[in-house]
């Protein structure tokens, strides 16, 4: 099994991913307001997205008898 | 003191050049190593700045065995750790308890960006290698 996975397909996925989460993202940090963990809430958008973008040069190749992994992500 | 030195002090001694003379050859001779070394500095810059991106991992079971070959980012290292930071005291306790049970005595709190710099460059002289019986295990960065 090969599998290269190009980061760049993900972009507009992630792209409509963020624009109907967004809603969702505000109404999280007022719930979190009270608790003072609003600016958690809002660092973990960009946080998490830098692990996706830091994904690329990832790559996995696991060979057996049976089975071949290869996963890389460019 | 090296040959260029000598001779030229042997051929003040002698009497061929001049006090005049031999400060000029001094002179000259300091520029030119100057200049030498100034042109070796920046080639020992670039090595030093050439940090390791990716961080891999190797297991080789021999002929009839797995071959493993991971290559991790370090960069998804940096950002793991900053993702990482954003962790509850609750969940984090139970990281940290997790990690003692298999034997890792080891704050995850205590791993902060500011100090992941260091971790990080230091790695670039990390290269573990263990030859087992059938078995090879090499982790290093490049």
């Amino acid at each position: 099994m090969r599998i290269p996975i190009p980061l760049l397909l993900f972009w507009p996925i992630l792209l409509a991913l963020g624009i109907l989460l967004a809603p969702i993202a505000i109404i999280t940090c007022l719930v979190f307001v009270p608790y003072g963990k609003k600016l958690t809430a809002i660092k973990a958008g960009p946080r998490l997205f830098s692990v996706f973008c830091a994904l690329r040069g990832l790559k996995v190749d696991v060979r057996s008898d049976e089975e071949k992994i290869y996963i890389v992500f460019v | 003191m090296n040959e260029e030195r000598t001779k030229i002090l042997e051929m003040l001694a002698q009497g061929k050049i001049t006090v005049a003379d031999a400060e000029r050859l001094m002179e000259a001779m300091g520029n030119t190593k100057s200049s030498a070394q100034s042109t070796e500095e920046p080639t020992r810059q670039i090595s030093n700045n050439s940090k390791p991106k990716f961080m891999r991992i190797e297991v080789d079971e021999g002929p009839d065995g797995d071959r493993v070959n991971i290559r991790v980012p370090l960069q998804l290292l940096r950002a793991g750790v900053k993702f990482a930071g954003l962790i509850p005291e609750v969940a984090r306790d139970k990281v940290n308890k997790s990690l003692e049970e298999k034997g890792i005595n080891f704050d995850i709190a205590n791993l902060k960006p500011d100090s992941l710099e260091d971790l990080v460059s230091s790695l670039g002289d990390l290269s573990l290698d263990v030859d087992g019986k059938d078995e090879k295990v090499r982790i290093y960065c490049e």
